[in-house]
């Protein structure tokens, strides 16, 4: 069964916060929505159409940090993105919040075995 | 404690940067419960960077040490006391509207008020970068970078500021210079404070060198955000180009930037509870600014042309 989030109902055609005082609008409020979305669904189209502005703290809220919850490979399997009329940086603003987020995670891991990372050797 | 004020208040290049310094120190030194009484008499002209690191200096004597903070006399000026009411400093800090501006209209269309950041609507950066392009000549790509930088600074600060109320922006176009200026600051622990509690190699510089670094790519407060640190770099990297003003105050650090020089760099002797960041663009026409992937989109590599990395 597929599913469609269309981000510009949701939070308005810039995408700013990562954690807003009320919650509303911000970057955990969306991953909230596709956890929730992927929960109940084989697949799920996050339609980017009409998005003029995202913040890198907002892309790695809303989509970095699904990397705790589901693996690189299941997203790219589960997590279709329409990108429409959304501005042409979008998409890298994702990928990289995507990126270096699993950076991160993989340092989080190393630390836990006891190998260091310096944070110059795990961000781009 | 009187303070007789006058000049041109505010940080940076063509202000008042000694005064005003000198009366945040007095405000942030005041003992618990004592008043300030400030003669606003003499004043010709507000910067923003004064009305933000003002209203930041004395929210925090007032409401953490119920200092008294009153003005006794209002600038002489009609003009400069229809700024007062206009740039939305008078309600913000509760105070009563100045006398003898109600048949004087400034154009409220230069400036963006004062706010607190968790009260501003979800175009604040666009509104700013509408202010700027009036008078510098932006694409697309440089206009939305603009605005998510602008919008990413506001994030941090909400999320990281670690008071009860965030901070407070203000913007406003100067159309006789062909300048806009822009101020943002918070009430929070200051650059040094917040860096070195994430990495101890900051701990060993002094608080200027810390600012420094702080514009530096990548720079943040915190190894578990990504892509943090980009919001002050880039907005630096702009206002290197456009050969503008940049100015920090924070705790006991003041960086003034232009261009690409390093104007002054100071410690002072008493901390600043916050930080406070002001930008001045200047007008350059003649000039269009592109985003280098735009450039390259349609077979342009910059060389002649200044560029940042970006």
């Amino acid at each position: 069964m597929s599913q469609k989030i269309v981000v510009k109902e949701l939070m308005g055609e810039r995408c700013s916060q990562r954690l807003s005082p009320n919650g509303f609008r911000d970057g955990r409020f969306l991953r909230d929505v596709i956890l929730y979305e992927l929960q109940r669904n084989d697949s799920l189209e996050v339609d980017l159409n009409g998005i003029v502005v995202m913040t890198p703290s907002f892309a790695d809220e809303a989509f970095g940090k699904l990397l705790y919850d589901y693996s690189s490979d299941q997203l790219t399997k589960q997590l279709k993105f329409i990108i429409g009329t959304a501005e042409p940086h979008i998409v890298n603003r994702i990928n990289s919040a995507v990126s270096n987020r699993s950076a991160i995670i993989e340092a989080e891991k190393q630390k836990k075995q006891g190998n260091h990372f310096s944070k110059e050797s795990v961000t781009s | 404690m009187a303070v007789r004020l006058s000049g041109r208040l505010g940080l940076g290049l063509n202000c008042d940067t000694e005064q005003t310094l000198d009366l945040l120190e007095r405000i942030s030194g005041l003992k618990e419960g004592k008043r300030i009484n400030l003669s606003f008499q003499d004043i010709d002209f507000f910067y923003p960077s004064f009305l933000v690191s003002f209203m930041i200096a004395c929210d925090k004597a007032t409401k953490e040490k119920q200092c008294t903070v009153s003005i006794t006399d209002w600038p002489e000026e009609p003009e400069v006391r229809c700024y007062l009411r206009d740039s939305g400093f008078c309600q913000l800090a509760s105070l009563p509207e100045p006398p003898q501006v109600e048949n004087i209209e400034h154009d409220k269309e230069n400036i963006l008020p004062i706010e607190h950041l968790e009260m501003v609507g979800p175009t604040f950066g666009a509104d700013l970068v509408a202010l700027l392009e009036r008078r510098i000549d932006l694409s697309t790509g440089v206009n939305r970078q603009l605005e998510e930088c602008i919008e990413e600074l506001r994030a941090n600060i909400i999320q990281h500021s670690q008071t009860k109320w965030s901070g407070v922006a203000l913007g406003q176009d100067y159309p006789a210079s062909g300048r806009v200026r822009f101020s943002i600051g918070d009430a929070g622990i200051g650059i040094k404070t917040h860096l070195c509690e994430q990495h101890s190699q900051y701990r060993e510089l002094s608080t200027t060198d810390v600012l420094r670094k702080s514009l530096e790519q990548g720079v943040s407060g915190t190894d578990l955000e990504t892509n943090s640190g980009q919001g002050l770099y880039e907005l630096q990297q702009f206002v290197e180009l456009n050969g503008g003003e940049l100015v920090i105050l924070s705790e006991d650090g003041f960086l003034l930037l232009e261009g690409r020089q390093v104007k002054e760099k100071r410690l002072l002797k008493w901390k600043f509870q916050g930080t406070i960041v002001c930008l001045t663009f200047e007008a350059d026409y003649g000039s269009k600014y592109y985003l280098r992937s735009e450039l390259e989109q349609n077979g342009i590599i910059p060389t002649n042309t200044e560029a940042g990395d970006q």
